[in-house]
């Protein structure tokens, strides 16, 4: 039987935490066939969404900004796909690819370590609350009032992994959560994808050891979609995909471009050949005054065609260096 | 022991001149608080158990600071700073604090073929000059109202001399949206551009002024997850 516990939201609204025992009719089926499946859970948010193919993305809590890049990129592959994102509401990786999918419309599912009231970490307070907003749920297998305590993070990655279809690994060092969650997913039976990193990475460690154990490494969403059999044809769905991308990128740049002058364009072409540059570097290439060059910048990134990076660099909007 | 006098400290020695500060988020965070006051009244009331005084402190102030702890965040060689520790890094230097500094400007590390580079600069002569005449024109357009330059510019002296006209304001209604600059940037973005103006020789602000200025408010749009 279920059993309601309702439970104050920030002393505002109320909130239904729902309490499934094992056997119950709505037990997530992912996690009936895991080894020490979870006697019984609690639930906050949309439970339906538990049963939607999904895929678990982790990985390291000190990201670097390709680790952010990447995922970014994947999860919203996945999710344009109406694939499900499961993650362990930690920081780095696990936040961008929960804020990810809430960004593009997705669903996602966090698995706490602790009791749903003592969410940890507590700068994630608001993400959570976006993601039972959206219609997304998290879930967790201990009472709502316990505190976060390190000894439960390990075990809670047996649901992370358990929930979804397979695990990708963005970054991960060599001894970590993240690993452990790969451990527990081919112990399930699982595929492991990893994103490959140069082995001088401080994050590329864990993912590179995997990769040796057996984990698949990818390099888009499609590729994910189609090792665990959603899609039959790689290339086809990638190229439409890309293409309609181009497609997309060569409009804009069409349209945008021809109400530009010739500086700007120049300099926007400068930037697509060159992928990242520094205003002195288009200075110095392009002979421009920095004073000129400052304003086509600024005009370029008023419509949207490129982004200002940190460290003094611009890309193209379209264009992440991956 | 109570000090006897009252000793002016270095923002006051730095009145009319600059005061540089280098590696900005090094100092202690209550130090830097205490710069707001002072930027915005351009004089420091100081306060003690004997007696309490102001001292007068117009300075322009200029800091340096490096994007993460390491120093490498954004550039070429691999930065080993976790997000967690950059936010803190960056949270030294408070929002009120950071809406006071006019101009912010990231230069990357410069490589070593490119110390003698052959790219055309100006002389200090030619910079001076250009800040002169600019200066002049200021110093015109302000007589008599008590201020020299286009930094003490009050919001209602901002409304009468900075003035858009409508496709200015459609850039700068823009920028507000798409670059996510805070409100409180809205005049510092105006009194800037009212400079380029000035190192231009124009009467008004045109687009290109403006969009100019945008660019100078690099740490108000970055984007960090």
């Amino acid at each position: 039987m279920n059993m309601k516990v309702l439970e104050k939201h920030d002393n505002s609204h109320l909130r239904i935490i729902e309490n499934i025992k094992k056997g119950d009719n709505n037990y997530p089926k992912m996690l009936e066939n895991i080894k020490n499946k979870p006697q019984e859970l609690y639930v906050e948010g949309n439970l339906d969404i538990l049963n939607m193919p999904s895929i678990t993305i982790v990985g390291s809590r000190n990201m670097t900004d390709y680790g952010r890049d990447i995922t970014k990129k994947i999860v919203k592959e996945l999710t344009l796909a109406g694939i499900c994102i499961v993650s362990g509401l930690a920081i780095g990786i696990d936040s961008v690819a929960h804020q990810t999918c809430l960004d593009y419309g997705g669903k996602t599912v966090a698995v706490l370590g602790c009791g749903l009231n003592k969410i940890y970490p507590k700068e994630n307070k608001k993400l959570y609350k976006d993601i039972i907003e959206n219609g997304g749920c998290a879930i967790s297998e201990y009472e709502p009032d316990s505190e976060a305590n390190k000894i439960n993070f390990p075990a809670r990655n047996r649901i992370v992994s358990g929930l979804s279809l397979a695990t990708v690994v963005v970054e991960a060092t060599y001894r970590s959560g993240t690993s452990i969650t790969a451990k527990f997913a081919f112990e399930q039976g699982k595929k492991v994808f990893c994103i490959p990193n140069s082995i001088g990475n401080k994050n590329s460690s864990g993912t590179i050891n995997l990769i040796k154990k057996g984990a698949i490494m990818i390099t888009t969403g499609e590729e994910i979609l189609y090792e665990i059999g959603l899609i039959d044809k790689i290339d086809k769905y990638g190229e439409l995909l890309e293409k309609q991308r181009l497609n997309k990128i060569d409009m804009i740049e069409q349209e945008e471009l021809s109400k530009l002058d010739k500086q700007t364009q120049e300099i926007y072409l400068y930037i697509k050949e060159n992928k990242i540059v520094s205003a002195e570097a288009i200075c110095n290439d392009l002979r421009m005054d920095i004073k000129n060059v400052n304003v086509y910048l600024t005009i370029l990134e008023l419509k949207g065609l490129i982004l200002n990076k940190c460290g003094n660099s611009y890309v193209l909007r379209d264009e992440l260096y991956v | 022991m109570e000090e006897k006098y009252l000793n002016h400290g270095e923002i006051s020695l730095a009145h009319y001149g600059v005061l540089f500060l280098d590696e900005l988020p090094e100092f202690n965070r209550n130090t830097l608080e205490v710069l707001r006051g002072p930027l915005e009244d351009g004089e420091i009331t100081i306060g003690r158990a004997t007696q309490v005084l102001t001292y007068p402190c117009k300075f322009m102030l200029v800091a340096s600071m490096n994007p993460c702890p390491c120093g490498f965040y954004g550039s070429d060689k691999e930065c080993r700073c976790s997000d967690e520790s950059i936010k803190r890094y960056l949270n030294k230097i408070s929002g009120p604090l950071l809406d006071r500094i006019d101009i912010q400007v990231e230069v990357s590390s410069v490589k070593y073929e490119n110390l003698d580079s052959d790219s055309i600069e100006e002389s200090s002569e030619q910079i001076q000059k250009r800040v002169n005449m600019a200066r002049n024109i200021q110093k015109k357009r302000y007589e008599g109202l008590g201020i020299f330059s286009n930094s003490e510019l009050t919001p209602s002296l901002i409304e009468k001399f900075c003035t858009l006209d409508s496709t200015g304001r459609a850039i700068l209604g823009n920028a507000f949206n798409k670059l996510g600059l805070s409100a409180r940037a809205y005049g510092r973005i105006l009194k800037v551009s009212r400079t380029i103006a000035d190192l231009d020789g124009s009467e008004k602000i045109l687009d290109r002024h403006l969009l100019e200025a945008v660019q100078y408010r690099s740490l108000d749009k970055k984007y960090v997850v």
